[in-house]
C-alpha cells in the first residue's frame, strides 16, 4: 500500500469516533463476543425459560431451597444446550468453508478430468472426509468449550444431589 | 416453526413441553442425518422409560453423548486417512534414490504421491520400491497415524469427556429415581415391602 494512502487512512481513522446511534453502540459492544458462555449473566434473556423448567422440576413442592436448586439445574441445562449449539455451529461453519474450498461431489461435471479422477479415487476429500477435516481444524476451540461444559455439569450435579434428597 | 416441531410425532406426544424446548439444541451436524439421531433417542427412551421433566433431560443428555461418541469414533479413522498423502510424501522423500530424481526430492515425492491416487502403475511401482526398503502399505498408515497423533489425542480427550458425561447422566438418573422413590415413600404413596419374618406372611412397613 502506498505511503500516501496509509496517511490518508490514518487521518480518516482519527476523525472516526465510533458508533453514534444507540443501535450501533449496542452492536459494537458485542464485537468481542465469541460464544457468550463466559459472561457474568450468560443466560440473561433466557430467564423465563429457566424459570419454567425449574417450576416443572419441583412440581407442587414450594420449598424455597428446592426451588433455588431446581433453578440451578434448569440454568445449567439451558447452558449445556447453548454449549451444544456453540459446538455444532463451530463445526458447521468450518464444514461450509471446506465445501467452498474443495469441490463437492455433485460439481464434478465442471472439474477437469484429472481433478474428477482424483475425487473419484478419494485423493480430494470432498464429502467423506470434510467432516473429519473440519473437526480437526476447530479442535482447539472445541476443547476450550469443554471447560464450560465441565463447570455446568458439576454445578448441575451438585444441585441435583440436593433435589434428589 | 418451534423446537417441538422437529421432534418426530412418536416421541413428541410423550416429551414434556419444557424438555421439548431444550431439545431444540440438537448435537446433529449439517452432514449428519437428523432422523438417525431421533431413532437413537427413541431406542434409548423406550427401555429407560423417563417419567418426568428431569428424567427426560437426562435421557437427552445420554442420547447426545452417545451421538457424539459415535461421531468421534467415526472421525478417528478418517483423521488417519486425511494424513495418508502427507505420510506417503514423507516416506517417499526419504527413500527416493538420487539418480532417479527428476526435479527435486521434495517435488518428486509430491508428484509421486499425487499419482498414487490416479495412476495404478505408479502405485504398483511405489509399492515395489517400498518393498525394497522393507516397507509396505502398512508403513504409510503407520506414518499417517504418527502424523495425526496430536489430533487423535485431542479427539480422544473429547471422547473421554463425552463418556464421563454419559456415565454421570446414568448415575444421576439412578440417583434421581431413588430420591423420588424415597420421597414418595415418605409421603406414604409407596409401601415398603420388608422381607417376611415368617415365610408366607409378608409384613408391610409404614413409612417413617
Amino acid at each position: 500500500m502506498p505511503k500516501s494512502k496509509i496517511d490518508v487512512n490514518r487521518r480518516n481513522a482519527r476523525r472516526s469516533t465510533g458508533p453514534r446511534s444507540a443501535r450501533g453502540k449496542a452492536r459494537s459492544a458485542q464485537n468481542a463476543r465469541r460464544h457468550g458462555l463466559a459472561g457474568a449473566n450468560p443466560l440473561g434473556a433466557l430467564s423465563k425459560e429457566v424459570e419454567a423448567l425449574a417450576r416443572a422440576l419441583v412440581g407442587d413442592d414450594l420449598d424455597p431451597e428446592r426451588l433455588v436448586n431446581a433453578r440451578t439445574v434448569a440454568q445449567m441445562e439451558v447452558m449445556l444446550g447453548r454449549i451444544c449449539d456453540a459446538r455444532i455451529a463451530l463445526i458447521n461453519r468450518q464444514l461450509k468453508k471446506q465445501i467452498g474450498r474443495i469441490r463437492p461431489a455433485e460439481d464434478r461435471s465442471e472439474c477437469d478430468e484429472a481433478t474428477a479422477a482424483k475425487q473419484e479415487q478419494g485423493a480430494l476429500h470432498a464429502d467423506d472426509f470434510g467432516e473429519a477435516e473440519a473437526l480437526v481444524r476447530v479442535l482447539p476451540e472445541l476443547l476450550r468449550l469443554e471447560r464450560y461444559e465441565a463447570r455446568a455439569l458439576a454445578r448441575r450435579s451438585r444441585a441435583l444431589l440436593f433435589l434428589s434428597r | 416453526m418451534t423446537a417441538r416441531d422437529n421432534i418426530p410425532p412418536a416421541i413428541a406426544s410423550r416429551v414434556p413441553f419444557e424438555v421439548s424446548e431444550l431439545i431444540g439444541s440438537l448435537p446433529v451436524l449439517e452432514s449428519e442425518e437428523q432422523s438417525l439421531y431421533w431413532q437413537m433417542f427413541q431406542n434409548l427412551a423406550v427401555p429407560l422409560e423417563p417419567e418426568d421433566v428431569h428424567e427426560w433431560m437426562l435421557v437427552k443428555t445420554i442420547a447426545d453423548c452417545d451421538w457424539q461418541a459415535i461421531r468421534y469414533e467415526r472421525i478417528k479413522s478418517r483423521i488417519i486417512d486425511l494424513r495418508f498423502k502427507e505420510a506417503l510424501v514423507n516416506i517417499l522423500r526419504s527413500i527416493l534414490e538420487e539418480e532417479t530424481i527428476k526435479h527435486s526430492r521434495e517435488q518428486d515425492a509430491q508428484e509421486l504421491a499425487e499419482d498414487w491416487f490416479t495412476d495404478p502403475n505408479t502405485k504398483r511401482a511405489i509399492l515395489r520400491h517400498l518393498f525394497d526398503y522393507g516397507l509396505s502399505g502398512g508403513s504409510i498408515v503407520a506414518e499417517a497415524t504418527r502424523l495425526s497423533m496430536p489430533d487423535l489425542a485431542g479427539l480422544e480427550r473429547m471422547a473421554e469427556s463425552v463418556e464421563r458425561r454419559r456415565c454421570i447422566a446414568h448415575r444421576e438418573l439412578e440417583m434421581w429415581r431413588e430420591g423420588k422413590r424415597l420421597r414418595r415413600l415418605a409421603k406414604g404413596d409407596v409401601a415398603l415391602k420388608a422381607l417376611p419374618l415368617i415365610p408366607g406372611k409378608e409384613t408391610e412397613l409404614s413409612p417413617r
